[in-house]
C-alpha cells in the first residue's frame, strides 16, 4: 500500500466524480495502487504478457470510474507492452504511479 | 262491176214512205248529154216517160203552161230537195244525175253520166245489189227504200236510200229506171250508234251482279228483268215480262211491294230499302238491299219504276259470323285478361288456381266437363287434379289413367306440340280409345285438348269434354285452350316457386336458429373456458420463476407459449362471437389518441425490427389526441392491422398514417391507412379474407400461421365504432388497409400530453434518411412547428448540401441523420462534416436503426446532441429536440442532467441482466451503476460460466465484455447463439463491452452474434440509457 495522497496542492489533481460512485472509489484506488506493484514485478519478470492484460483492464476500467487518466495510460502500457517496449513500460508505470499520487477526488455531479 | 244489160231488180223491202209523187214527176233529164243545168224543163211524169214537143195550139198552150208549171214545181223541189234524182236506162247507165250528187257522193253529174250505180259501189255492194235488183228490174216494179253502199269519191262509204220507179216510153217498152237516193249515211251511223249503245247498256244490265228490274208505272208489271234477276227469282226472263209480283211472291209480300212501288212513284224520288226478305223460288229466303227509282218520262209523269236489289244475305250472314267470332274472342280475352289479374295464379295456391282455369274454360267454351291432369310416374300415367263439371257446377278429383290403356292419346300428348282438337272423339285417332270406356258413359262427343308444359317439358294436359255430338273447334276456342294450358304453367311455377321460398324460410330459420344456439353457446361457456386457461398460464408463469433443469426450462418454455397461442386463439373467437350475438359492448372512456398508436407502433417495433422492415407513424396535424372511445378495442385494431402488414411484408416498409377522414369532415371521424410493401392480396380475395377463418392465400397459414380471425373481429369492431374497414391491394407490390371510426371530441381536454413546446420558427434543419416516409414525416412534423427543413436521401447528398449552406447566410441549426443508410451511414456524415469545418452551434440528432443500441452508446461517444428510436413518436421527437437545442444554446434543462435527452419514463420493467466481465473493478462499477434500478444483475468472471448461467436462468439483456480469460466473449457468444437456434428461442439481446475501438473489431463483434456494442470505460449514464431503450423493445 503506498501512502494516501500527497496533499501538495501545486501537485494536486482533481478529479470530478459522480458522488454515486464515492463508495467505490478508494478501493479503486486502492486496488490501483496494488496494481503499480504488479506492473514493476512483471516487468521484472519479463512478463510482459500480464502487463499487457492489466494495462487492458486500466484501459477499460478508469474511464468508467471517472478517471480517464487511468484509462489512457492503461492503454498506452498496453500498447508499449504489445511492441515489447519496455522503456514505455517503465514510463507509463512510474507515470500511473505519480497520478494515484497526486489525484484528490472531488465528488459531484 | 255494174253488169251492163242485165235488168235491174226491184224490192220491196222496206215500209218507207215512198216520195210524194208529185215531186217524182217533175222530175227532168237531159238525154245524153248528162247535163244538168240549173234551170231545167220539166217534164210530165207519171206518163211512162212520154215526152211531148211544142206546137202552137191554144189548148197546147194551156197545156204548155200546166208544163211549165209543173217544170217550175219540178225545178223547185230539185232545187230544194237534198236528194239525189237519178235516171239509168234499161242498161243500168246513167241518163241523168241531179246536181246533188255532188254534195252526196262528191261526183259532177256530168262525171256518172255513162257509168252505172254499180261502179259507184264496192264491189261486193255492187254484187249484192245486183242480185237484189234482178228480179225487180225483171218485173219492171218500182222499189224503195233499198239501202245500198256508195263509194264516195274520195272514197268514204256513203250509205243510200234509193227508190225508183221504172221509165216506160210512150210505145210501153221499158226505157229503164228513175229514182231518188237520200244519204242516210247519218241515219244509218247514227242507228247504228244508238244500237251500238243499246246493246253496250243491255251488256251492261245483264251483267251487273245485282237484280234490275222495271215495271211500268201504270200497271206495276215488270218489262224488264237482268239476268241476275232471273237468278235471282228462279224464273227466266219471258215468264217475268208482263208480270207482276202477285204473279211471284205470296199476297202479302205482293202488297208490301206495291205499296212501296205506289209511294216511290208518288213521292218521285228514290227510295232506299236496305234490308227486305223475298221469298224465291230456288233459293230460297234471301235478303235484299234495294233502291227503287221513278223514271218519268218527257211530260214528267212516272212512267216506269226502276228498282236495283242486291242481294246481300251472304254478306249479312258473313257479318252475323264475323261478329259473333268477335263476341267469342272478346269474350275469351276478357275471360283470360280476367284470369290474369287473379292473384292465386301468381300467389302459388295451387288449388285455387286450378279451380279458377277449369271453370273458366267451362265458361267460356261452353262445354260440359274442364279438367286438367298431371303426368305421373315418369309419364306412364295420367293424374287428375281438377274436373270442373258445369251443370252440377262441383270440382272432383282423384282419377288417374294408365297409359298402356291408351297408348295413343298418350303418345299423342307426349308428342304432339299442340292443342289435340278432336272434331269427333270417337273417331279420331288420338282420342278414340276413350270411345267405350270413357266418352260413350258420359256422351262426350268432341274434345280439346292443350298440353301444359312446365320448365319445356309436357307434364301435363287440359282438357275440355263437349257433351254431345261432334263439334267443330274453332281456330279461336283452339288458341283460348292452349292460352288456359299457358295459365297452367304459371300456376306451376308459382306452386314452385313458393315451395322453394317456403324451403328457403324453413332452411333459414333453422341456420338463424343454429347460430344463435351457437353463439349463445359460446358467449356462456367463455367465462368457463377462461378459468382453467387462467389457471394454466398462471400456473406456467409462477412455474418459470422457480429454480428448473435446463431440459425442464424447455419444456417450460414450449408449454408457455401454447398457453399464449391458446389464449390468444380463445379470445379471438370468443370476441367474434361475442360481436355476431352483440354482447360486445364498447367503453367510452378519455384516451389520448397520439398515445394509443404510438404504443401500438412501439410494440410492434421490434417484430419489424427482426425483419428488417421500415415502421413509419404519421399523425396527421387535424387529427384530435384527446378524444372519447374504447382505446382497447382501437387498440385490438390496430395491433391487427400492423401486425399482419408486418406479417406479411418480407422487405420494405410498414406505415401507419392518421388523419381526418377524407370522407366525413365532422371531427372525431378519424381514418387509419397502413401500408406496407408486401406480398399484397389477389382481387378475388380483398372481400374473402374479412370472412371469419379465411385468409387471403390458403398457403399462408402455414407460412406466416395466424387463425384469420383477427380481420373479421377488427371489422366488426369498427362497425361497433360506426366505421368501416376495407383494403386496397395489388398482387406482389403491398396493402393498403383503411379503418375509419367515429369517435368524441373531448371537449376539455384533461391532459395534453403534449407538453413540450417547441418552438422551431427558422430553424434551418436538414433531415438525412434514405427512407422517404420518414423524411416526409420528419419534415411535416417539423414544418408545423415553424422549422426550415430540407431533406435528403444519402450522406453524400447531405454533406454536398451542408456545405452549400455553410458558406451562405443560413446555414443548418439542426440535423437529423439516420443512423444507417446504404453508402455512407449518419456518423460518417458527423465525422465528415467535422472534419471538414467544425460546425458552430450544430445540433445533431441521430435517428437509430434497429441496432439501437451500437448507435445510441456512439451517439453518445461522439457527443452528439441526442438519439430517436424508430419508430419515432412526436412527442419523443419534440422532447429531443427541444433538449438538445437548448444544451447547444448551453441552457440547462430542468429536467436531467444528463449529458444526452433521456426518453420519457414508461412503465418500468424489471430487467434481469446478466453481466459477464472477468474485471472485478467492473463488476463493481455496473452493480453501482444499477444499484438505483429495479433491474436484476447477475454476474458471471468469464464466458464459460456466463453461458452456464444464461442457459440456467432467463436473462432479458448480456453484457460481454469481449476480452475475458478461458473463453473470451466471440466465443461466448456464438455459444449463446447457437444454443438459442437450437432451442428455437428467440435471439437474447448481447451488448459487446469492449474497450478496443477498431473497426474490424465491430465488425467481429457483430459477426460473433452480438446486436451491438459500448466502448469501454463505459459511463453510467450511457449504460442506463441503453438499458431503458431495451427494455422498451420487448413485446409484453
Amino acid at each position: 500500500m503506498t501512502t494516501g495522497p500527497n496533499r501538495n496542492a501545486e501537485n494536486v489533481i482533481t478529479v470530478h466524480i459522480d458522488p454515486g460512485l464515492e463508495e467505490l472509489v478508494p478501493g479503486f484506488l486502492e486496488n490501483r495502487r496494488g496494481d503499480v506493484q504488479i506492473l514493476e514485478t512483471a516487468l521484472e519478470q519479463n512478463n510482459l504478457a500480464q502487463i499487457r492484460i492489466i494495462g487492458h483492464r486500466l484501459k477499460g476500467d478508469g474511464g468508467g470510474y471517472g478517471f480517464d487518466a487511468i484509462s489512457m495510460v492503461g492503454a498506452a502500457l498496453e500498447q508499449a507492452a504489445a511492441r515489447e517496449d519496455r522503456d514505455a513500460i517503465r514510463r507509463h508505470t512510474a507515470e500511473l504511479d505519480e497520478f494515484l499520487a497526486r489525484v484528490t477526488v472531488v465528488y459531484r455531479r | 262491176m255494174a253488169k251492163k244489160g242485165s235488168p235491174i231488180r226491184a224490192s220491196r223491202t222496206a215500209k218507207r214512205q215512198p216520195t210524194p209523187p208529185a215531186a217524182r214527176r217533175s222530175r227532168t233529164t237531159q238525154p245524153s248529154t248528162g247535163q244538168v243545168r240549173g234551170a231545167s224543163r220539166t217534164e210530165p211524169t207519171g206518163k211512162q216517160g212520154r215526152r211531148t214537143g211544142r206546137t202552137q195550139d191554144p189548148s197546147i198552150n194551156q197545156t204548155e203552161v200546166a208544163l211549165q208549171n209543173s217544170e217550175q214545181r219540178f225545178r223547185a223541189l230539185l232545187e230544194t230537195t237534198s236528194d239525189w234524182i237519178w235516171e239509168i236506162d234499161e242498161h243500168a247507165v246513167f241518163t241523168y244525175s241531179s246536181p246533188n250528187i255532188c254534195n252526196l257522193l262528191g261526183y259532177e253529174p256530168e262525171e256518172v253520166l255513162g257509168k252505172t250505180p254499180f261502179d259507184l259501189m264496192p264491189p261486193e255492194e255492187a254484187c249484192r245489189i245486183g242480185d237484189l235488183f234482178g228480179p225487180i228490174a225483171a218485173a219492171r216494179q218500182s222499189f224503195s227504200c233499198i239501202e245500198s253502199v256508195y263509194l264516195h269519191k274520195d272514197g268514204r262509204r256513203i250509205v243510200l236510200e234509193c227508190g225508183g220507179v221504172p221509165v216506160f216510153d210512150g210505145a210501153g217498152r221499158f226505157r229503164g229506171y228513175r229514182g231518188i237516193d237520200r244519204d242516210i249515211t247519218e241515219r244509218i251511223r247514227a242507228a247504228e250508234e244508238t244500237r251500238h249503245n243499246h246493246s253496250l247498256l243491255d251488256s251492261i244490265i245483264e251483267n251487273i251482279p245485282h237484280m234490275i228490274f222495271v215495271k211500268d208505272a201504270k200497271t206495276l208489271k215488270f218489262v224488264r228483268f237482268n239476268q241476275a234477276g232471273e237468278q235471282l227469282l228462279g224464273y227466266p226472263k219471258e215468264e217475268l215480262i208482263g208480270k207482276s209480283d202477285y204473279d211471284f211472291f205470296p199476297e202479302q209480300e205482293a202488297d208490301c211491294f206495291t205499296a212501296m212501288d205506289r209511294q216511290v212513284l208518288q213521292r218521285g224520288h228514290s227510295f232506299d230499302i236496305p234490308e227486305e226478305p223475298i221469298e224465291t223460288r230456288r233459293k230460297g229466303r234471301r235478303l235484299l238491299h234495294t233502291k227503287k227509282v221513278p223514271i218519268n218520262g218527257d211530260d214528267g209523269t212516272p212512267q216506269y219504276l226502276l228498282g236495283i236489289s242486291e242481294d246481300i244475305t251472304e254478306r249479312k250472314h258473313s257479318e252475323r259470323v264475323e261478329r259473333e267470332r268477335t263476341r267469342v274472342l272478346e269474350q275469351q280475352q276478357i275471360a283470360l285478361c280476367e284470369l290474369a289479374k287473379q292473384d292465386v295464379i301468381y300467389t302459388g295456391d295451387f288449388k285455387e288456381a286450378l279451380r279458377m282455369i277449369t271453370e273458366t274454360g267451362s265458361r267460356v267454351l261452353g262445354v260440359e266437363r274442364t279438367s286438367v291432369w298431371t303426368l305421373t310416374q315418369q309419364g306412364a300415367a295420367l293424374e287428375l287434379l281438377d274436373l270442373y263439371e258445369r251443370t252440377s257446377n262441383r270440382h272432383i278429383t282423384g282419377v288417374t289413367l294408365a297409359a298402356q290403356d291408351y297408348p295413343s292419346y298418350f303418345e299423342a300428348i307426349a308428342h304432339e306440340e299442340h292443342t289435340i282438337a278432336a272434331h269427333d272423339a270417337h273417331t279420331d285417332v288420338r282420342t278414340r280409345e276413350f270411345s267405350q270406356s270413357y266418352l260413350t258413359p258420359l256422351g262426350i262427343g268432341a274434345m280439346l285438348d292443350s298440353p301444359v308444359r312446365h320448365r319445356g317439358y309436357v307434364v301435363g294436359v287440359l282438357c275440355h269434354e263437349h257433351v254431345g255430338g261432334p263439334r267443330s273447334w274453332t281456330t279461336e276456342e283452339i288458341n283460348f285452350s292452349s292460352s288456359l294450358g299457358t295459365f297452367m304453367t304459371l300456376a306451376l311455377e308459382a306452386k314452385q316457386r313458393q315451395e322453394a321460398e317456403q324451403a328457403l324460410v324453413l332452411s333459414k330459420e333453422a341456420a338463424e336458429v343454429a347460430s344463435r344456439a351457437k353463439s349463445d353457446f359460446l358467449a356462456s361457456v367463455s367465462h368457463e373456458i377462461r378459468t382453467p386457461m387462467n389457471a394454466i398460464i398462471g400456473m406456467a408463469d409462477l412455474l418459470w420463476e422457480t429454480d428448473l433443469t435446463p431440459d425442464q426450462r424447455k419444456y417450460l418454455r414450449i408449454f408457455r407459449r401454447a398457453g399464449g397461442n391458446l389464449l390468444s386463439l380463445i379470445n379471438n373467437i370468443l370476441d367474434l362471437s361475442k360481436v355476431e350475438v352483440g354482447h360486445l359492448e364498447l367503453e367510452s372512456t378519455d384516451f389520448d389518441l397520439s398515445d394509443l398508436v404510438e404504443k401500438s407502433i412501439e410494440i410492434l417495433a421490434m417484430r419489424a425490427n427482426e425483419k428488417g422492415l421500415e415502421l413509419a407513424c404519421h399523425l396527421s396535424p387535424d387529427v384530435p389526441r384527446a378524444v372519447i372511445g374504447d382505446p382497447n378495442r382501437l387498440h385490438q385494431i390496430l395491433i391487427n392491422l400492423i401486425s399482419n402488414a408486418i406479417k406479411f411484408t418480407d422487405s420494405g416498409s410498414v406505415t401507419v398514417r392518421v388523419m381526418q377522414d377524407p370522407e366525413l369532415p365532422t371531427p372525431g371521424a378519424i381514418r387509419f391507412s397502413i401500408s406496407d410493401t408486401g406480398i399484397g392480396i389477389p382481387p378475388d380475395k380483398l372481400a374473402v379474407i374479412f370472412e371469419s377463418f379465411t385468409q387471403a392465400h390458403a398457403s399462408m397459414t402455414r407460412k406466416y400461421g395466424g387463425t384469420g380471425l383477427g380481420l373479421t373481429i377488427s371489422r366488426q369492431l369498427a362497425e361497433l365504432m360506426n366505421g368501416r374497414i376495407w383494403v386496397e391491394s395489388t398482387l406482389g407490390e403491398g396493402s393498403r388497409f383503411h379503418c375509419s371510426v367515429q369517435l368524441a371530441v373531448q371537449s376539455s381536454p384533461t391532459s395534453i400530453h403534449d407538453n413540450v413546446q417547441v418552438n422551431l420558427q427558422g430553424v434551418r434543419t436538414l433531415v438525412v434518411d434514405d427512407h422517404a416516409t420518414n423524411r416526409l414525416i420528419l419534415r411535416e412534423i417539423l414544418a408545423a412547428l415553424g422549422a426550415q427543413v430540407t431533406d435528403t436521401a444519402s450522406g453524400h447528398e447531405a454533406i454536398e448540401e451542408w456545405q452549400r449552406a455553410s458558406t451562405s447566410a443560413r446555414p443548418y441549426e439542426l440535423l437529423l441523420l439516420d443512423c444507417r443508410m446504404p453508402g455512407m451511414d449518419g456518423f460518417q456524415v458527423v465525422e465528415e462534416i467535422r472534419r471538414a469545418s467544425p460546425p458552430q452551434g450544430l445540433t445533431i440528432i441521430m435517428l437509430a436503426s434497429d441496432h439501437w443500441a451500437d448507435d445510441i452508446a456512439r451517439t453518445y461517444d461522439m457527443g452528439l446532441g441526442g438519439y430517436l428510436i424508430k419508430p419515432i413518436r412526436r412527442s419523443d421527437l419534440l422532447q429531443t429536440i427541444s433538449i438538445a437545442l437548448d444544451r447547444s444554446k448551453g441552457t440547462q434543462h430542468t429536467t436531467s442532467s444528463a449529458s444526452v435527452a433521456p426518453t420519457p419514463p414508461t412503465e418500468v420493467r424489471a430487467l434481469r441482466i446478466l453481466l459477464v466481465e472477468d474485471s472485478p473493478d467492473n463488476q463493481v462499477l455496473v452493480r453501482s451503476y444499477l444499484k438505483q434500478t429495479p433491474y436484476r444483475l447477475d454476474i458471471a468472471d468469464h464466458g464459460a460460466i456466463g453461458l452456464e448461467l444464461f442457459k440456467k436462468g432467463c436473462y432479458d439483456l448480456i453484457l460481454m465484455d469481449m476480452q475475458m480469460p478461458v473463453m473470451d466473449g466471440y466465443e461466448a457468444t456464438q455459444a449463446i447463439r447457437a444454443w438459442e437456434r437450437e432451442q428455437d428461442l428467440p435471439p437474447t439481446q448481447v451488448i459487446a463491452l469492449t474497450a478496443l475501438a477498431l473497426k474490424e473489431d465491430g465488425v467481429k463483434i457483430l459477426e460473433a452474434g452480438c446486436n451491438a456494442h459500448m466502448t469501454k470505460p463505459i459511463k453510467k449514464h450511457t449504460l442506463l440509457e441503453v438499458l431503458q431503450a431495451c427494455k422498451g423493445r420487448y413485446t409484453s
